[in-house]
Parts: C-alpha cells; structure tokens; sequence
C-alpha cells in the first residue's frame, strides 16, 4: 500500500503571554492509502493541533515546522494559494461539533455546492446535482428538501451527515475527522461510525480519526497512534493495542473503560492530568502520573522504541527495543 | 411574509401609545394652554377664539379622538404662529432632512464597511491600529467643528463646494446634491466611525466560530470566507446600530442643518419650540416617533432576511 501521508518531526508552536509554547513536539507517523489511523489522547495532548498543522488552519499565533508530506509534497511548504486546492479536495475534514460547524445563514445545499465549484470548476446545475447525490449518499431521507433548508432545520445527526457530505463531495484522499462523534447521542454515534465506514469502503479514502473514545477506534481503526502531552507515545496496530498495550498511559487509557463483565465498584482513572504546555516535566512527560515510575523517569526523556509490532516510548523497554 | 404581518400588527399599540403621548404634550403645559400660548395681554375673545380651536372647551376624552381622528386623515392642525397647516410646514421641511439622513448613511456605510472588514481581517496591525486611531477621532470631534472646518477649506478657501445654497431636488437636482456633499460628509464621518467599530468587533466575534473554521477547510480563500461567510453573520448588531442612527438622525440633525442653512425637519422643529408652537411641536414630534418607528421596523424585518432563524423564532444563538 502506498503512503498516502508523512508527518516527520511535526513541531507546531504557538505564541502565548507565558511565551513561545510547544504543543505538538516531534509527532512521526504516516497513514496508508485506504487506511483508517485513530490518533487517540486525553483533551490537550495535541490531537486537534496537529490535524489542524496539516490542514494549515493553525490561528495566527501558530507556526508548525518539521515535514508534513501529502502525495510527495510538503505541505509546510506550499503556498498559501496551493494550500487552497490541496484543503476540501485532496484533505477534507470533519469537526467535532455539527451544531456551530455549519454556518447558520447558508442553505445546507449552498454549503456542500461551494467546495465543487471551487474545486472542480463544475456549473451551478452540476454542483446542485453532485450536493443532492452527495446528501443522498450520506443516507438523508428527501435529500432534495434538505438541500433547500438551514442547519437549524436539522438535528445534530444530520448536521454532521451534512458535514461529511460536504467532506466527501470532492472525493478527497483523505478526510481528517476531529472526534466527528463526540457531540452526538450514542444510536447516532453508531450511525454516523457505519456511515464513515460504508464510505471509505466504497470511495477507498484514508482516514485520520482523532477520539478520545477507544470504543470508537476498535470500531474504525486499522492502526492506532497514541499521544500524550504533544508527543507519539504508542504507536501500533488496533489488535495490538488491546491485547497488549506496552505503555503504561495506553494501559491507564484502557483500565478506565467501564466493562460489564468486570465487578469493579469504581472504574480506575489516571490520576493528574495532562501538564501545560509551557511546564513540561524535565525527563519523562507521563512520570508524574504513571504508576511504575522509575528514577530514571524523572531524569530524562525517553525515546520513541521500535518493539515487535509496537513503537513505544517508555524506559520500561529500553532493554528490550531500540530506537526508532 | 407571517412574520411581517406579526411585527406590522405589532406597531399598532406602539403608534397608539405615541399618539396619547404627544396628545397629552400640549396638556402638559403648565397652566391654561391656551393663556401660555397668547400671553397675558390677549383679549378674552382671542383666548376664547383659541380655546374653541385647539378645543380645550371640551372633555378631555374626545378632544383626543376629535384629534386623533383628524390626525389620521392627516389633519395636524394649524400653526399657531404661521397660520399655515403644520402637516404642510413638515412636508416643506422633511425632504430636506430626510436627504441628508440618506447621505450621510451613506458616507458612513462607505467609510465604515472597508475600514471594519479591514480592521478585523488584519486584527493587531497597523491597518487595525490606524483605523482604530481614526475612529476614535472621529468620534471624538464635534461634527459642528469639522464642518466649519470643511466650510474654510472646500468653500471659502477653495471654492470646491458651496457651504449653502439648498435647493429642492425637484427644483435642481445637480445644485442639490452639490449642497448637500459637505453636509453629508461632515456628519458621515462621525457616523461612520461608531459603525466602524460595531463591525470590526462583530466580525472578530464572528471570525472566530466554527463554520468559519469550516469555510477555510473548504478550500475557500480569506476573501471569500469573510464576505461570502462571515460579514453576513456579523451583520445583526450593525444594522441596530445603523437603525438606532438613522433614527436619531430624522430629528437630531439640527446643528448641521443650521451650519449649511438647510431647511430640515431638526430646525423646525427648535424653531418651533422657541416660538412656543405648541400644535407644531406636537405634529413635529408625532411625525419623528412615527419615522422612528417605521425605521424598527425595517430593522425587524432586515433581521428576518438575514436570519432565516429569527423568522421561525429560534434565537440566533441557537
């Protein structure tokens, strides 16, 4: 399978009042051509940052540097204007919250046909066509009355039907989706997860999932990085990750899901939270919350481990991998 | 179309209320109006006279309906001091004023929408900072001032354009409007700046949501994204602003329309005042508040265009 997409080295900075801070601090990973990868973290470790590093839709005072290659080219290196064709046709996304993603003022119709126009160059009758297609596609009953209605005209399920529609419309090679779940009801949830799926089975795009839920990525994902506190810290594909989980922040992630057949009154929770971005722990970024810290955690920063069938960055391998 | 009937059936009590209101003006004055209105030298038959004509010799109850009958047939009564119908003295003097409202709306809207789109799109540059600096100016000079100043420098220094000389449109439209350009600026600049700045801060509201996140990760470009995504969005406040403004306009244009001797519907109505026409003063006022209200109005119903939310009666934070 070819590599569809090649993050090296992503740092991505942002200007603060506390000073420049590090959110995204040296992510590698790629994603394959039909692949779907789940980027999967507490809030604040980097997820949504470094998707939006990729699509280049940082806020002003955000500046990414490293290597981001989409089909061979470097995106940190294109132009502003080159960005413009690369982002809605050749990456789309999704966001997490389907009520105040839509603008509110535009028909959902007008939303969808604005991306094929842009970028296919197609006419109002054709792009009207491909936008009530595309509605269609997404499993909207009456597509052709809800292309004339108003994001609030729909319930939240819908809006992020609309969403995808409008993703997929241009048939991108990959479709970044920013927790696209996370705002709805569980039925809806399922629905919306079958429905990316069915997708990318018929279209082959890849897709980047970011969740915090792993529920979601044994659903979805052929291969799982995890992050903590803007770096990768597990790296493996989806079977892995839950027979064997290697770090001791995924083995954290994976206790605190509730399990009916389990009699545990109390579900476990990581204790602590993710630290700031401008007061990173000298060595080891998890130590002060991890349950088998080591002296030399405290000391310093461990590597990212090449391990059989995991990447893994935690002094606990250090005998057993070696550096990536 | 429901909901402009809804807001239209809406600005019936409103229109009733003002009329008990300006009704009750001439009431208000302290002791008999009719006395205050002729002085203590008048004869017993003038003050008779005048009583029977205001109809004050009869209840209260139906002077207001004998009024508000007459009213609505356009009958303002007459000037106590010009003997000439008041609706007549309004119609001479409200084109007029009503022109300069239009005018200045529209130097303001000219000045105002490039400079906030600017100001917000390039938020902490210089362009922000300088049109910033220029607002607060021109908020901050009294608009007598700059128009004398633009009368020193385009009129008499220069000769560009005439300080005075109004004339109808319907007489000479060229010399018209020529009158009207340093008046329409002078005021406009002021104007322009508070709009300015509702803008600018509405946008950066705006610029900040989601879907303009959205817009962007479509692929569409700075310039499309804020006029095809966001300035729609931030319209709402502005176009409050604007009708707070043009409302305060119809009446509060006084001090330009004395400066470039225009003869507006501010003056008639200070003109009025000094000269204790109460009858004047009442139509005058009653015709202000009815403008301000038809100006709501179109507001409401501007919102509605905009907004396909506020029509089915969701709230625009929905």
């Amino acid at each position: 399978m070819t590599t569809i997409l090649e993050v090296e080295q992503l740092r991505t900075r942002f200007r603060t009042d506390n000073g420049v801070v590090s959110v995204v601090d040296g992510v590698d990973f790629s994603i394959r051509a039909g692949e779907t990868l789940g980027v999967v973290g507490e809030s604040g470790c980097g997820k949504s940052v470094t998707s939006l590093s990729i699509m280049r839709l940082l806020p002003p005072n955000g500046n990414s540097g490293g290597t981001i290659r989409f089909n061979g080219k470097n995106v940190l290196e294109l132009s502003e204007k080159e960005m413009q064709s690369v982002r809605g046709n050749e990456i789309a996304m999704i966001f997490q919250e389907p009520m105040t993603s839509l603008n509110p003022l535009h028909t959902v119709g007008k939303q969808i046909e604005e991306a094929v126009i842009l970028h296919t160059g197609a006419s109002q009758q054709q792009a009207k066509e491909r936008a009530i297609a595309m509605l269609k596609a997404v499993g909207m009953p009456r597509a052709e009355e809800i292309y004339g209605e108003f994001p609030h005209q729909l319930s939240g399920g819908m809006r992020q039907r609309v969403m995808i529609a409008m993703a997929m419309s241009c048939d991108p090679k990959l479709i970044i989706a920013d927790e696209p779940t996370t705002a709805l009801d569980v039925t809806i949830q399922a629905q919306i997860l079958d429905l990316m799926r069915d997708l990318k089975e018929k279209t082959g795009t890849s897709i980047m999932l970011i969740t915090h839920d792993l529920g979601v990525v044994a659903e979805m994902c052929d291969r799982v990085i995890v992050m903590y506190a803007g770096q990768v810290v597990e790296e493996t594909d989806v079977e892995t990750l839950f027979e064997n989980p290697k770090h001791p922040y995924t083995i954290g992630l994976m206790n605190s899901i509730p399990d009916l057949e389990d009699e545990r009154e109390y579900l476990e929770t990581i204790p602590g939270s993710v630290p700031l971005a401008h007061q990173m722990p000298k060595g080891c970024r998890f130590a002060p919350r991890c349950s088998k810290v080591m002296p030399v955690c405290e000391e310093k920063a461990p590597e990212l481990l090449q391990l059989e069938g995991h990447k893994c960055r935690c002094w606990l391998y250090a005998e057993e991998g070696e550096q990536a | 179309m429901m909901f402009v009937v809804r807001r239209l059936m809406l600005t019936i009590p409103i229109l009733l209320l003002v009329s008990i209101m300006t009704f009750s003006l001439i009431h208000m004055i302290p002791g008999d109006p009719a006395r205050v209105i002729l002085g203590q030298e008048a004869t017993p038959e003038a003050y008779q006279a005048l009583r029977t004509e205001l109809g004050l010799d009869k209840p209260i109850v139906e002077q207001y309906f004998s009024w508000l009958g007459k009213v609505v047939q356009g009958d303002l009564g007459m000037s106590i001091t010009d003997r000439v119908p008041v609706s007549e003295l309004i119609l001479q003097r409200l084109p007029a004023t009503v022109e300069l409202t239009i005018g200045t709306f529209i130097v303001a809207i000219l000045i105002a929408f490039p400079a906030g789109i600017l100001a917000a799109v390039r938020r902490g540059t210089w362009v922000d900072y300088t049109s910033t600096f220029a607002a607060l100016g021109g908020m901050s000079i009294p608009s007598f001032w700059l128009a004398m100043m633009m009368i020193i420098f385009f009129a008499v220094e220069n000769q560009w354009l005439p300080s005075s000389g109004y004339v109808p449109f319907s007489e000479n439209p060229a010399q018209n409007l020529m009158a009207m350009i340093l008046p329409c600026v002078a005021t406009g600049l002021r104007e322009s700046a508070v709009l300015m700045r509702m803008l600018r801060s509405s946008l950066l509201d705006v610029v900040n949501m989601d879907f303009i996140r959205t817009a962007k990760a479509k692929g569409l470009n700075e310039a499309r994204t804020i006029l095809g995504h966001a300035l729609r969005n931030a319209m709402v406040p502005v176009i409050t602003t604007s009708g707070l403004m043009i409302a305060g306009l119809l009446g509060g244009l006084v001090i330009t329309e004395s400066i470039f001797s225009i003869p507006g519907f501010g003056r008639l109505i200070v003109e009025s005042v000094f000269k204790r026409d109460y009858v004047t003063v009442q139509g005058a006022i009653l015709v202000s508040a009815i403008l301000v209200v038809l100006v709501n109005l179109v507001v409401d119903i501007l919102y509605a265009v905009i907004d396909p939310r506020i029509k089915s009666g969701k709230g625009a934070g929905e």
